[in-house]
């Protein structure tokens, strides 16, 4: 299991958590710093160096995949302390230069939690930023951190998607885990 | 040929054997038929076009999709230059030497506004289209692009049930170049990253049927 830092443990934190969480209706999010331990992070920055598989759908997306790690795990049961609910499962991804993921009118994404665990330090001038939109408007943008969690209730008619990762961001590369 | 085309256009472009071999080449084109055509306007014409469009105000636009810089219409446009410009594009005979080389079928509604395309500016993966455009066309207005600057259009190819598979040909935004290209369910186009310091100008825009 990673291990989570263990202040996020305690009490008064976690209902400020909480609070932050639901404090915009149209999108409850908070990002959590620091939140991994050190070695934890270590461990997962080693263990998702290598073995990414890159897929390109010129309209849809361009990024790799890496199958998420029973140790996830203790993401995901942190998550549902902040919010209730059990996130929902995705592939950990990973962009870098030229890759995105396009929103498409013919496509509904699900309703439900999603969270993002950043393992790069990254800079929104690079694109790569993780958007919400609805029907058009924008909801939140969030520029990735490293070792910070982001986590986001999607609702009804609302999008996610990830902006163009551009040249100014060299060899960098951006990857975000699932819980 | 009347005089409008004739104080526009390159008059290479209106000889009529030229435009039967312009229109073989466009059908034959890969890998959907387009056209790209260089030294396009009369030299002192693009010259002034640019002059005035770079005075035309740009507004960011930024989605999923893209990121880049417009006018609004450029029917809004007061600018006696780019008034020409729009008056060509709507012109029965100019309208009729695209349906020549295209054999698109034209109502005369043009859409035309002017693009600004600055380092890291793109515009992904799509067909372009949306009800009414038959043919869609740009003109190029910026000098030093070079296959290294970025900023290329990007043409794909479709897989058997038409969505998008890879880049089949890039064309480079050459000065006073004019691409066209008709919008169907194959027409995958991009515009690529704009790699340097440099910036792209475009009027484009679409021709309706």
């Amino acid at each position: 299991m990673v291990e989570i830092n263990s202040f996020y443990d305690d009490k008064a934190l976690l209902k400020q958590v909480k609070e932050a969480f639901s404090a915009d209706p149209d999108l409850p999010a908070v990002a959590l710093g620091n939140f991994l331990s050190d070695s934890s992070l270590d461990e997962l920055d080693r263990k998702f160096r290598k073995g990414w598989k890159h897929t390109t759908i010129p309209d849809r997306f361009s990024h790799s995949c890496k199958k998420r790690l029973k140790s996830q795990d203790a993401i995901a049961q942190f998550v549902k302390k902040v919010t209730g609910k059990s996130p929902l499962r995705r592939e950990n991804m990973r962009l870098s230069h030229r890759d995105f993921t396009i929103l498409h009118d013919d496509e509904s994404q699900p309703a439900g939690i999603l969270c993002f665990l950043f393992l790069d330090d990254w800079h929104s001038e690079w694109g790569g930023d993780i958007v919400f939109t609805k029907e058009g408007a924008l909801l939140g943008r969030f520029t990735p951190a490293r070792n910070t969690l982001l986590i986001v209730q999607r609702k009804k008619r609302t999008q996610m998607f990830i902006k163009y990762v551009n040249h100014k961001a060299k060899k960098n590369t951006l990857r975000i885990l699932s819980a | 040929m009347p005089d409008a085309l004739r104080e526009w256009i390159n008059p290479l472009y209106l000889e009529p054997g030229r435009i039967k071999r312009l229109s073989r080449t466009y059908t034959k084109a890969k890998p959907f038929p387009h056209l790209s055509l260089s030294a396009f306007l009369r030299e002192g014409k693009a010259a002034k076009l640019q002059k005035a469009l770079k005075k035309e105000r740009f507004t960011r636009k930024e989605s999923d999709l893209f990121s880049l810089e417009q006018t609004s219409a450029l029917e809004s446009s007061k600018d006696p230059v780019i008034r020409g410009f729009l008056a060509l594009l709507k012109n029965k005979e100019f309208l009729g030497w695209i349906t020549t080389i295209t054999g698109e079928n034209l109502s005369g509604e043009v859409d035309a506004h002017g693009t600004r395309y600055s380092s890291t500016d793109y515009l992904l993966c799509h067909d372009d289209r949306l009800e009414g455009r038959k043919i869609a066309y740009i003109l190029y207005l910026s000098k030093g692009f070079t296959s290294q600057s970025g900023g290329a259009l990007a043409l794909l190819n479709s897989d058997r049930k038409d969505r998008p598979k890879k880049v089949k040909k890039q064309i480079l935004p050459e000065w006073n170049a004019f691409a066209f290209f008709g919008v169907t369910k194959k027409s995958h186009h991009m515009v690529e990253e704009v790699l340097e310091r440099k910036e792209r100008l475009t009027a484009g825009g679409w021709f309706h049927g």
